[in-house]
């Protein structure tokens, strides 16, 4: 398993926002991860990439414990994210926000870096080839200099995934990576994580909506910050347990 | 004794003022100083050079500074758009024009505001000057009038309303103009209560003014930026530890272990004794 | 969509070098006239008698160095209130070695730049927690500890009113003003290199969100403690040179009101941009010196007015102001250029 999370536990003060929460993910896997609202899907993410201290519980990635990792260093690691909310480098341009987030590989030292040596050069001149390519891949090319606050929402959240992919991520855990986009947009997004998948990346997906489901191999519900039943998209769907969790009195979109 | 409590009084006083238009407008009025200072030299003018009563010259300083801070809202803050580094440049910029001028003019030699009321009063077996006494009164007083104006009054509650949400106040239709120089007036205002008491008390340069601005930033940030009622507590802390401690420790020291507290405050609890998230 | 895909190549391509060809051409003008300055004050000493002008010169390198280090610890978004204490630790780093235990001036003046930098490192720990205003207003309390607990230093320190006696380094002023002219250089080229290479964009993008630069492996607290450290050392290294020269430390300089005067510094110049604080000091200090002087007690009105002024009209400082101007005249060029074309094809 690349991914293994067991008893998960937040307490955010008396709330229990994600208790005793197991989730794995199998390399090469899509992984989709579901619940109605303030189920405590993002809190995992957060969880799991270190940006919340977990209160109890163990977050393995590829065999070694990230429980109590810095956020940096679980994205050394290897897990690349977006987020919900997907704030961006607004003042970077779009090409500026992902050479930016070329941070690991390749990796320069502070002395290469301030001494201009030739590797620098050599690094920095790969990540430039590279950062285009990404954009291509996410169908940013003719913005590429424009600022990243004056793009379209749904360019945003694409520049979000982009940025992501700089990071060479092993595993790569979108946050709601649909929301606020309009069908046109939906559409390319899928194809564009059906590339990932064939590129052989491991995905960790939250999403409302139902259409992800067709890309899974698996998904997870969760309810109240607890696991309510897992299987294939298929089974899932079928579930009414989900169904209930989806569409009774908790569900607001 | 009543140096202590005055002492209290008078940081709260400018604590309160400081919120004001910190909270209001977002502004950090690092001419707070400067307002205070001149407001003793203004009222140390006007008792000395013009012979006027104290009891004239006193409401008089207070409403110049009143009807100054209405003038600097509009002419100077407002057009800053509440950007950071703008404010702050227009508040040093307003700052050096005041102290350079009573520099000018008055000299750095200290002064000292005359008593209002000579002679002394017994309070059992203690006698306290008279107008410490009074200065008391009326602190207490002012500072009772500014709780009931915020908690009761119609602009103190269209004053909350600012504070909590600015465009949510807007949509009710209260004028944030109308709001922020009031809050600027009232702030300048009790800046210069402030300025007068101490200007009786203690001698004048015009230097107390940077002395005073950091005692008002400790007490905001003790207290909690954005926190109102905290600064009564915080104010009558630090009255005590400035009015109190010098007495039996050297003031530098007691000027350290007061940063120090404000330090180790900021780095583990940033928001403040009363600050929340 | 796909469309966009399929000729997106070609796109790319002409916009990426039409980039750099176009940030190549306009940075040339810039670094020439920069050079053809540092010409001409290298120059200078053999034009100027009066050793008064040496003096402000001397000055004015020493507080660009130090606005410059301010700027480049701002552009990792914290505002630090507590560069003139920095400045200071420099100072007495230098002077009390200096004058108790003797120590050359080629000793101290580093000794100075290192104690700033170890320190400046050590104190940013615990604050890079903090963020914006209370980041800004946690290190203005520092600063302030800083200056009390110098004044409180009994007769190591020289109290309140400051340690004189410091060894000069030199005999004419002359030679100040050259050491002072080059290591304004070499420091402005190092935060050149700092600000504009990937350490740069690294404090930029910290600034921006500190929570996306984690996540893509950019670590907020090692960025910040390393742009703390870099910019201490050379307000350390200009405050320790500075004292050496002035034969003296005392506290007033390092304070509240030194500080807010650099900042001031940058801001009229302009805090988003690499020569703002150059400008800035250059505007606060040469004009009113040089040219104001006979007003003495009256010239803090000068710089009271300039602020007034800038706070006014040009948001983003005088630099700001000028990338404007010239950013519109090049797309009047490039749009008359585009007409060209047009009617050419
Ligand atoms: N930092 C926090 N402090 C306190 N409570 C929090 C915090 N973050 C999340 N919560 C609470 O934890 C619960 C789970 O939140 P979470 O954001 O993980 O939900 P979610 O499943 O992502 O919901 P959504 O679909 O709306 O994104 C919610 O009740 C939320 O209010
Ligand atoms: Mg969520």
């Amino acid at each position: 398993m690349l991914l293994e999370v067991e008893h998960l536990t937040k307490n955010f003060g008396g709330l229990s926002a994600v208790n005793d929460f197991d989730i794995q993910v199998a390399e090469g896997e899509i992984v989709g991860l579901i619940g109605p609202n303030g189920a405590g899907k993002s809190t995992v993410f957060n969880l799991i990439t270190g940006v919340l201290p977990v209160t109890s519980g163990r977050v393995m990635f590829d065999g070694c414990d990230i429980t109590r990792r810095q956020p940096e260093q679980v994205a050394r690691l290897g897990i690349g994210r977006t987020f919900q909310l997907n704030p961006l480098f607004h003042e970077f341009t779009v090409l500026e926000n992902v050479t930016s987030s070329f941070e690991l590989h390749p990796y320069s030292s502070l002395f290469d870096i301030f001494f201009s040596t030739r590797k620098y050069r050599r690094n920095e001149a790969f990540i430039q080839e590279k950062a285009h390519e990404i954009l291509e891949l996410v169908g940013l090319s003719e913005e590429a200099d424009e600022l990243a606050k004056n793009l379209a929402h749904g360019h945003q959240k694409m520049l979000g995934v982009a940025r992501a992919l700089a990071t060479k991520p092993r595993l790569l855990l979108l946050d709601e990576p649909l929301a606020g986009m309009n069908p046109g947009e939906i559409k390319y997004s899928l194809d564009a994580i059906r590339d990932m998948r064939a590129n052989g990346m491991t995905v960790l997906i939250v999403e409302h909506n139902m259409q992800i489901l067709s890309l899974c191999d698996r998904v997870v519900v969760i309810g109240f910050g607890k696991k309510i039943t897992e299987g294939l998209p298929g089974e899932v769907r079928a579930n009414a347990e989900v169904i209930s969790a989806y569409f009774g009195a908790d569900y607001v979109c | 004794m009543i140096n202590v409590v005055l002492l209290g009084v008078v940081y709260i006083l400018m604590g309160v003022g400081f919120a004001f238009i910190l909270n209001l407008l977002g502004i950090f009025n690092l001419a707070h100083g400067a307002i205070f200072v001149s407001a003793a030299y203004g009222c140390y003018l006007m008792v000395v050079k013009l012979g006027l009563p104290g009891f004239v010259a006193f409401p008089l300083t207070v409403l110049a500074a009143a009807a100054f801070g209405v003038l600097v809202e509009r002419f100077l803050f407002r057009p800053m758009k509440a950007d950071f580094n703008r404010t702050i440049m227009v508040c040093i910029a307003l700052s050096t024009i005041l102290v350079t001028t009573f520099n000018r003019f008055m000299g750095t030699r200290a002064l000292s505001i005359p008593p209002f009321i000579a002679g002394t009063t017994g309070i059992g077996p203690y006698k306290v000057e008279t107008d410490r006494i009074l200065a008391f009164c009326i602190g207490i007083v002012i500072l009772v009038a500014i709780i009931l104006f915020v908690d009761r009054s119609r602009w103190g509650a269209r004053m909350q309303a600012v504070t909590q949400n600015r465009e949510g106040a807007a949509l009710q239709g209260i004028r944030f103009g109308q709001i922020a120089a009031i809050a600027v007036a009232v702030g300048f205002g009790l800046a210069a209560i402030g300025g007068v008491f101490m200007g009786t008390l203690y001698n004048l340069t015009p230097f107390v003014g940077d002395v005073t601005l950091i005692k008002v930033l400790m007490l905001v940030i003790l207290a909690g930026l954005g926190s109102f009622n905290g600064i009564f507590y915080v104010g009558a802390l630090l009255g005590v530890l400035y009015g109190a401690l010098p007495v039996v420790l050297n003031g530098a020291v007691v000027d350290a272990l007061a940063s120090i507290m404000v330090l180790a405050l900021l780095i583990i609890r940033p928001r403040g004794f009363f600050g929340h998230e | 969509m796909n469309e966009v895909m399929n000729i997106s190549p070609a796109v790319e391509e002409s916009t990426a070098t039409g980039e750099t060809s176009r940030t190549k051409a306009r940075r040339w003008p810039g670094m020439s006239v920069v050079g053809a300055l540092f010409i001409v004050l290298a120059l200078l000493p053999l034009g100027i008698s009066g050793s008064y002008y040496m003096h402000v010169l001397i000055l004015t390198f020493v507080y660009v160095a130090i606005a410059s280090s301010w700027r480049v610890v701002s552009i990792s978004g914290q505002f630090n209130i507590a560069i003139g204490a920095f400045m200071g630790i420099g100072a007495y780093a230098a002077a009390i070695p200096s004058v108790w235990l003797h120590w050359p001036p080629w000793v101290t003046i580093p000794l100075g730049a290192v104690a700033a930098t170890i320190l400046g490192a050590a104190l940013a720990f615990p604050f890079a927690r903090l963020r914006t205003i209370y980041y800004a207003m946690g290190t203005l309390f520092l600063g302030y500890v800083v200056i009390n607990l110098i004044t409180a230093g009994g007769k190591t320190t020289g109290m309140s009113t400051g340690l004189g006696g410091v060894q000069p380094l030199f005999g004419d002023r002359r030679y100040y003003y050259y050491l002072t002219l080059g290591l304004m250089i070499v420091s402005m080229f190092s935060m050149y290199r700092f600000e504009f290479s990937r350490i740069g964009v690294r404090m930029k993008a910290v600034s921006q969100s500190h929570q996306v630069a984690a996540s893509v492996g950019i670590g907020e607290r090692r960025n910040r403690i390393l742009a703390v450290a870099f910019g201490s050392f050379f307000a350390g290294l200009m405050g320790a040179v500075y004292c050496h020269y002035q034969g003296v430390a005392s506290p007033s300089s390092y304070g509240l009101g030194a500080t807010l005067w650099i900042i001031m510094y940058v801001l009229v110049g302009g805090i988003n941009s690499f020569w703002g604080p150059a400008v800035g000091v250059g505007i606060l200090m040469v004009i009113p010196e040089f040219f104001f002087r006979d007003l003495k007690g009256d010239l803090p009105y000068v710089t009271a007015a300039i602020l007034l002024i800038i706070a006014f009209t040009m948001p983003e400082g005088i630099v700001g102001l000028l990338k404007l101007a010239r950013d519109r005249v090049f797309a009047r060029l490039r749009r008359k250029e585009v007409d060209l074309d047009a009617s050419g094809g």
